[in-house]
């Protein structure tokens, strides 16, 4: 079985690069900063974002009509999908029903979510993706390891040696602009070639029944305007009910993602030009079941900033990839667990609850309140490990006990000052690849104790 | 029951109480020179900004940006020739020039609809080499949610779009490099005398 750990330990290997990986997101997670910091209604965004969200999902079906009703009087055609296979089919008869065989793709979650290259490439149509991380990827038959930044996981020495392999540029060349231009030649010749294009949607709009796609490279534009039919993917959690409504999340989604002021291109389409066809692919894949999980509804808030990620202790030193489902990082590990309680039951694990995710979030999902509710849910049902469980209920023992708790604290302080290697035994995985930190001599409760001011007359 | 029906009805079922929608509000800037601020963004987005008297003085600027002539396809917004054209025929144009319906100063992103795209072609910003966009100067809003008010919801074509710079991408070991997909650079001219 794959586990989060296992995967971990295997890019923890090149220590150099995990320190690169590590280094590169708190990057990008400082630019959000500067970009949060200079915009002083920064957190009424974030409520603003929260509310329409939860006030969304309080009211989704009737928006869902309201938006489906819109589209068809705007000229689209929309389709239904209760699953990840009957979304495949879908895409696949509008592909069939016109004979087409090369489409273009711009970046989607959801279609990683639902297989459907593999199942599209499966049935002979040559799938293109056209984001830049994507393309790499895609060449190399691997999955984006991040929703944002598809191949951060990689080095420009490995691109370089991926586009010399499949796009005969110089062999040893890494010169970022250089790799960057082959791509984009190569890409040129597929967006022409193009029967059709199929993009994801960051935003569904009620009220006017338009979609909006937000892109650096404009390679969503690129595919959607050359080809004849336009097919755009999307969960039903993308709903918002009017179009200023955008306003606010416009603002947030580029600023939380990559510390951009906004994304080079946020284009709506409302109808298709004259003589094509667009379509839209409504999405359920599990989404109707979280929404009624009271604890866990309410990630579907998620506008796949992808923040959560970049702030992530555990992501950041651990990749994408070893969380082996489409959506890695802190949310990824909300969101697949409710798809799969067996196979993802290790996710809600691979995170310390420092809690810096919730606080990144634009829309402000309780992502680490989250993680630690799957706990004890996966340990009721039984779906974690030995090693986990006895640890949870050493834990859960010793938290709910404050006397417990206080001793086991200084016990646990005195251990580690004393015998720091009884704590890297091989019943406690956290210690694995990490120096233990030096404990403090006291906690913060003697600490404070001793050092608070006393009042008058104790 | 259809996919549709039985989705529908699982939101139904599953849907928390009625939660209120909030109302959306502007929030105050201070003090700003909005031209200074959409400026200094737009350069920050790898944009470039001139200030021009008229459409006849941006014009003349951009003839020798761009080493104009005969030989070099541009796409620009008064050619009427371009409505009934295949997009595919846009691939080889070197600079396309279209007018801005608003800018906006927190972002330096420009409003196009789509009857301000040349021959209504959607692709004309994406495929050309280099995009140059007209503004005028008393289009400038403080931020997007200006904006939002002034698109509305009255009809804005059947497509429309924010535009923040030239494109770009980061994707390799998150090294900015200017011309992805679409253009290679973006030249903003702000039109002092509204005539465009
Ligand atoms: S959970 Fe929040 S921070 Fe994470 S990707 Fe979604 S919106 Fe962004």
């Amino acid at each position: 079985m794959i586990t989060h750990a296992k995967e971990a330990e295997k890019f923890n290997k090149d220590e150099a690069r995990v320190d690169w990986h590590d280094d590169t997101l708190w990057f990008v997670r400082q630019k959000r900063d500067r970009m949060a910091h200079n915009i002083p209604e920064w957190e009424q965004l974030r409520e603003k974002a929260s509310q329409i969200k939860n006030h969304t999902l309080s009211n989704l079906d009737q928006y869902l009509v309201q938006f489906e009703k819109q589209a068809l009087a705007n000229g689209v055609h929309v389709h239904w999908a209760a699953n990840a296979a009957e979304h495949n089919q879908i895409v696949f008869q509008i592909i069939q029903k016109h004979g087409f065989r090369k489409i273009v793709k711009s970046k989607s979650m959801l279609t990683e979510e639902c297989h459907l290259n593999e199942f599209l490439i499966g049935q002979g149509i040559e799938v293109i993706d056209t984001d830049l991380g994507e393309r790499i990827v895609q060449l190399r038959h691997e999955p984006p390891s991040h929703i944002v930044l598809p191949a951060i996981h990689l080095k420009k020495e490995d691109v370089g040696e991926t586009f010399h392999q499949h796009l005969g540029t110089e062999k040893g060349a890494k010169d970022p602009q250089y790799l960057t231009e082959a791509a984009r030649q190569h890409l040129r010749e597929k967006f022409i070639a193009a029967d059709l294009a199929l993009t994801g949607v960051n935003f569904a709009v009620a009220e006017t029944g338009g979609i909006v796609v937000c892109t650096n490279e404009g390679n969503a534009d690129m595919g959607a305007h050359l080809a004849n039919v336009h097919i755009a993917c999307m969960g039903i959690e993308k709903i918002i009910p009017r179009q200023a409504d955008l306003s606010v999340f416009l603002r947030l989604l580029a600023r939380s993602a990559t510390g951009q002021p906004i994304t080079t291109y946020s284009s709506h389409f409302l109808r298709p030009a004259s003589g094509k066809e667009m379509h839209i692919v409504l999405v359920d894949n599990g989404r109707t079941e979280q929404l009624a999980r009271t604890d866990f509804r309410n990630s579907l808030k998620c506008i796949r900033c992808a923040a959560c990620f970049n702030t992530c202790p555990v992501y950041r030193r651990s990749g994408g990839h070893s969380y082996h489902t489409a959506v890695a990082g802190p949310i990824g590990s909300i969101l697949a667990p409710n798809i799969d309680m067996r196979k993802y039951a290790d996710l809600p694990f691979a995170s310390t609850l420092c809690g810096s995710c919730s606080n990144v979030c634009p829309v402000k999902i309780d992502i680490h309140d989250q993680l630690w509710k799957w706990r004890q849910i996966l340990s009721q049902e039984g779906h974690t490990g030995t090693a986990k469980a006895t640890g949870m209920k050493l834990m859960s023992a010793v938290l709910s006990n404050p006397d417990i708790y206080r001793f086991a604290g200084s016990t646990g302080r005195w251990f580690l000052r004393h015998v720091p290697s009884l704590a890297s035994n091989s019943l406690n995985p956290w210690f694995k690849q990490r120096e233990m930190p030096e404990p403090p001599k006291e906690s913060f409760r003697d600490w404070y104790l001793k050092n608070r001011k006393k009042p008058k007359g104790e | 029951m259809n996919s549709r029906d039985l989705i529908l009805n699982k939101v139904r079922q599953n849907k928390p109480d009625l939660l209120p929608l909030p109302i959306l509000e502007a929030y105050p800037q201070g003090d700003i020179d909005l031209t200074d601020k959409f400026g200094n963004f737009l350069k920050n987005v790898g944009g470039d900004i001139y200030l021009a008297k008229d459409v006849q003085e941006a014009r003349a600027h951009l003839t020798q940006k761009f080493q104009l002539s005969e030989s070099i396809k541009v796409a620009d917004y008064t050619d009427t020739n371009l409505f009934q054209q295949d997009p595919h025929s846009f691939e080889d144009v070197f600079v396309t020039i279209m007018r801005g319906q608003w800018g906006v100063a927190e972002n330096a992103a420009i409003w196009i609809p789509e009857e301000y795209l040349p021959g209504k072609q959607r692709v004309l910003p994406f495929i050309c080499q280099h995009l140059v966009i007209y503004l005028p100067a008393d289009a400038l809003l403080p931020t997007m949610y200006e904006a939002y008010q002034k698109i509305g919801t009255q009809d804005f074509g059947g497509y429309g779009v924010f535009i923040a710079g030239p494109s770009k991408t980061a994707d390799i070991e998150q090294s900015l490099v200017i011309g992805a997909h679409g253009p290679r650079s973006l030249t903003v001219y702000l039109i002092e005398k509204q005539q465009l």
